[in-house]
């Protein structure tokens, strides 16, 4: 019994010790909530991670080629807050500003109901990082999404229209694949098996 | 947050130069993977490393994620592209682009990167549903499939083989499509099978034929990437075939060279990313490309050497009436023609007469008639819909043809005429299975009696089983089925209660005669409202099968999860009803995975030798697809061209082999300009044109159960001109009531949005089950391919 408890204790120091190293080593960035929210703002905007994100804003101009004039460059509001509904809201840099035809895959969202439910669901990034175990993740930690059409990672994650929550602690480095590897499932459709 | 989030910014500035050079190279997706590559042995390494600390119960992170990835075709459009699928515990979760296809290289569309969530729509069908006391009821599958073998056999008993009928798709699977006609002409014994793709690509199958006596491109998707002009033909190819604009963008950002030229009726995407657009009245596209051609021929600007070697003149009946009901139809026959002949009737469409019908410009016509004419430029001309569905359907594909064979720029890399598909496989199961009244496997023909002969042999059936006349294409088998004289139909994978033209006139004679409906679906959808027996069908890759796209490229995929309660392929259910029917010995095969490979396997003996052999299904498992002819393990990207079709021999050049007996030469016809059955007059004073949108897949019964594309695109509308808006006193939202002599509708209008039809048009898509369009479009059709005309009809505007 004594050893059972003494098990159990030891076993809960144990994990909460590794559960700081693990946060310590694989999220140099922000807060455990911030990276939360954001995975949960990020998929509000997608049907699964790694389909395309819908507009969440309506669109000015009619024309397909009016996105780029923002999304080339991004823009971050900050004083220009009153001309959009939202404070601090950013224009983000495409990761793949090669493709033009933007609404080939990004679509804005009219509020009305749904035409018939949906059963389909996906997985979230936030459950990722639950389980993600003591020790089976030796930092760094691996890249929790697919990297088609977002082969520069630094767009997202560095440029100034990348959320915060998801900047790394430790700046700049090059090669970030160096480091940071795709989950392995998704590796097999990604690697040509060299 | 926002302190932190101006910290983060500062950080970041200080990177901005190196950021911005960084932004703009574009990455070596090469390299990139070998880097992966190298990261991938660190992580093996990992565990090995921090191996005490494993829990050997709880799942790793790694295993959390694993999603298994397969390949499949796309479940949506013509263009084909191919899709990981993302399954984790027997369901799909993600879907990503497939890099491994030539036809995409990674891309989809937002449909495409939707498929996952068109299997999970709440009110799938899971049971067999039973008309009882006039009202559906769930019911036990085996009640259902002997329900309908017993009204189909006396049906048959009663009233002849020609009383019963089954109606299919471009999207049935090539297995869906020959156990349908393998059942209807070797077993049944009656011609009555025919597909939705007669309503949208009969006209190219017949232009095909008549030009080069043999269906489908010479070209492929490769000429995208080469060209250097592309000429859209009523093609609003942004929105329609997204994934093939992009290679167009794509090669237009790399080589500056490269021009687009839009032909069309209303200012689209298309037309924004366009260098020339040409806004046409409706049906003067026939004036358009015979003008084209005068310029080519009458400056002497045509390849003289190609027209006398590999082209023959022909002429046919003129006036030849419009398909109407109760209108008798002339014989339509064809004679030789000389080039003296046929220079002498392009005479009349001199530019400015053109300008005059058409409404455009004469420099315009010039201008591209002189890229077509230029021997340096090379140029691929694009159509879908807006040539196919058209009254001349037949001519105007004849018509465009004639300008790339008078240019001799016809099955060269980046040159050739290229007839685009709306459905996944209306060529691979429609097309090249033969899915219609007067098809049989690969090309043939019930007419023939070789064809017949080859047919009944191998099915090992009797003789004389397929008739040799062909019975009822779509229209008027749905007439009969209306007038009662169709008493039973299968009705598979398509929704005609939404896509028949002038749809009410069909849905009263069915509620009068009652024939006996069955429908293979997944949704509810209008036809569903109709059916006596609903069959709950197993859908995409909850089956295994095969579809075929525009650039004949065959595409398989397995099976990867499972479908709902009862749900099983189209094709189970013709094997299961032809068993109860007494043909049990035409389908051997006993499992799901057997009845895909075995059903491929024998259609594709009808294939081989006859120029469309396709590979063999073991082969097409570990291919992204592959081009037919695949001769000798190999496929066929430019078909007709020496050194690049296995079928041309040595010191031809090009040879069109589908026409042995016109010496292997292509046509060039004279067809003239003829209006169309309705125009706009006083009391209808504007044309009405219907088509598509990017998130809509055909009828949205799909696609509408997807949160992200029912709220981008979540109803049909109303586009107007401003200019007549104005008039009218419309603004945009504003309910417009539309009535043509056979409907009306209120619908929302669009002014000044994602497209902008030229004055005297307005454009309605056609997906939205609840905002009809075609309760008012025409059943008028092309004579020659059957192709009802859904662009163009005359209405009345009004505010609603
Ligand atoms: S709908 Fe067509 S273009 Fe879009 S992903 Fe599917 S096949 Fe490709």
């Amino acid at each position: 019994m004594l050893k059972l408890l003494k098990k159990i204790i030891f076993k809960t120091i144990f994990k909460t010790i590794l559960f700081f190293v693990v946060f310590l080593l694989s999220f140099h960035c922000g807060e455990k909530n911030e990276r939360a929210d954001f995975a949960s703002k990020r998929l509000k905007l997608r049907a699964y991670e790694g389909a395309p994100p819908v507009i969440p804003h309506t669109i000015l101009k009619s024309g397909t080629h009016y996105c780029l004039s923002c999304h080339t460059k991004g823009i971050v509001f900050e004083k220009d807050a009153e001309v959009w509904s939202k404070k601090n809201m950013v224009a983000k840099i495409t990761p793949h500003p090669e493709w033009v035809n933007c609404f080939q895959c990004h679509v804005p969202q009219q509020d009305t109901g749904l035409f018939h439910k949906n059963k389909f669901k996906t997985f979230h990034l936030a459950h990722v990082k639950k389980n993600i175990k003591s020790g089976e993740e030796p930092a760094p930690p691996p890249m929790p999404h697919q990297v088609e059409n977002r082969e520069k990672c630094i767009i997202c994650h560095l440029s100034k229209t990348a959320d915060p929550s998801i900047v790394p602690k430790h700046g700049m480095r090059d090669g970030c694949e160096m480091c940071h590897l795709p989950p392995e499932s998704l590796d097999i459709y990604l690697g040509d098996g060299e | 947050m926002k302190k932190e989030f101006k910290k983060d910014t500062e950080i970041n500035n200080s990177f901005a130069d190196k950021l911005d050079n960084l932004i703009q190279t574009k990455i070596d997706r090469k390299n990139f993977l070998k880097k992966i590559g190298t990261a991938y042995a660190v992580a093996l390494a990992g565990p090995l490393i921090f191996n005490s600390c494993k829990e050997s119960d709880e799942e790793t992170f790694l295993d959390k994620l694993s999603i298994k990835w397969e390949k499949a075709p796309c479940r949506f459009c013509g263009v084909g592209c191919s899709a990981m699928v993302g399954v984790r515990d027997g369901k799909i979760v993600a879907i990503a682009g497939d890099r491994k296809s030539s036809v995409n290289k990674g891309l989809l569309c937002i449909k495409g990167y939707h498929l996952g969530e068109i299997l999970y729509g709440e009110d799938r069908f899971h049971n067999a549903l039973i008309r009882k006391n006039g009202k559906l009821v769930e019911s036990p599958l085996e009640e259902a499939l002997t329900l309908v073998a017993s009204r189909f056999k006396e049906s048959i008993a009663a009233n002849g083989a020609d009383s019963v009928a089954i109606y299919g798709s471009g999207q049935w699977t090539i297995q869906d499509g020959y156990s349908a006609l393998k059942l209807m002409k070797g077993g049944i014994g009656t011609n009555n099978i025919e597909a939705n793709a007669r309503l949208c690509m009969a006209s190219a199958v017949t232009g095909f034929m008549t030009t080069f006596g043999k269906d489908e491109p010479m070209g492929c998707y490769d000429d995208l990437d080469i060209g250097d002009v592309f000429v859209f033909w009523g093609n609003n190819m942004a929105e329609t075939h997204p994934v093939l604009f992009s290679r167009i963008m794509e090669n237009k950002r790399i080589n500056p060279k490269v021009q687009l030229v839009d032909i069309t009726v209303r200012q689209t995407r298309t037309s924004d990313s366009s260098d020339m657009v040409l806004y046409f009245n409706p049906q003067s596209d026939l004036a358009i490309a015979n003008a084209i051609a005068r310029e080519i021929v009458y400056n002497n600007r045509y390849n003289h050497s190609f027209v006398e070697n590999h082209t023959f003149f022909k002429s046919g009946t003129t006036n030849i009436g419009f398909g109407l009901e109760g209108v008798a139809e002339p014989a339509i026959t064809d004679k030789k023609n000389s080039f003296e002949q046929y220079k002498k009737s392009l005479d009349m469409y001199t530019l400015e007469y053109v300008q005059k019908i058409s409404g455009v410009s004469a420099e315009k016509i010039q201008k591209l008639a002189s890229y077509y004419a230029d021997p340096n430029i090379k140029i691929v001309s694009l159509w879908c819909m807006g040539m196919n569905q058209h009254t001349r359907g037949t001519w105007i594909n004849n018509l465009v043809y004639n300008i790339h064979l008078l240019t001799g720029k016809i099955s060269q890399p980046g040159n050739g005429p290229f007839s685009l598909t709306g459905q996944p496989s209306a060529c691979g199961t429609v097309r090249e299975v033969g899915t219609l009244t007067h098809g049989l496997p690969a090309g043939r023909n019930v007419k023939n009696p070789e064809d017949r002969a080859f047919t009944e042999n191998l099915w090992g059936i009797k003789s004389g089983t397929i008739p040799a006349k062909p019975s009822a294409h779509t229209i008027a088998m749905f007439r009969k089925l209306k007038d009662g004289k169709i008493k039973a139909i299968m009705i598979q994978t398509t929704n005609p209660m939404v896509t028949l033209p002038d749809r009410d006139k069909f849905l009263k004679g069915i509620q009068k005669n009652k024939p006996f409906i069955v429908v293979c679906d997944v949704y509810p959808t209008p036809t569903t409202e109709i059916a006596d027996v609903v069959l709950p069908a197993a859908m995409w890759v909850e089956r295994a099968g095969c579809f075929g796209n525009s650039e004949r490229r065959t595409q398989q995929w397995n099976k990867m999860v499972e479908a709902p309660g009862d749900s099983h392929p189209d094709s189970w259910y013709n094997i299961e009803i032809g068993r109860r029917l007494g043909f049990g010995n035409l389908f051997p095969w006993k499992t799901e995975e057997e009845q895909a490979e075995g059903l491929y396997e024998e259609y594709r003996k009808f294939t081989i030798g006859v120029g469309k052999d396709i590979a063999p299904y073991k082969r097409l498992q570990k291919e992204r697809g592959m081009r037919w002819p695949v001769v000798n393990g190999k496929e066929t990207l430019w078909r007709y061209r020496e050194g690049s079709d296995p079928y041309v021999h040595k010191g031809e050049g090009f040879s069109f082999y589908g026409n042995k007996i016109l010496g292997n030469r292509a046509v060039i016809w004279e067809r003239p300009y003829e209006a169309p059955p309705e125009v706009p007059d006083s009391e209808y004073p504007f044309w009405l044109c219907t088509g598509r949108v990017i998130e809509h897949w055909h009828t949205g019964s799909m696609t509408r159960r997807v949160e992200q594309i029912h709220k981008a695109m979540p109803h049909a509308y109303v586009e107007l001109n401003k200019d007549d808006a104005k008039n009218l006193k419309i603004k945009n939202g504003d309910d417009v009531k539309l009535t043509s002599r056979r409907g009306s509708l209120v619908l929302p209008a669009m002014i000044d949005g994602r497209a902008k039809p030229k004055k005297g048009l307005v454009f309605v898509p056609f997906f939205d089950e609840s905002l009809l369009i075609n309760k008012l479009t025409l059943d008028a059709h092309c004579p020659i391919s059957k192709q009802p005309d859904y662009k163009k009809c005359s209405v009345k505007v009004e505010r609603g």
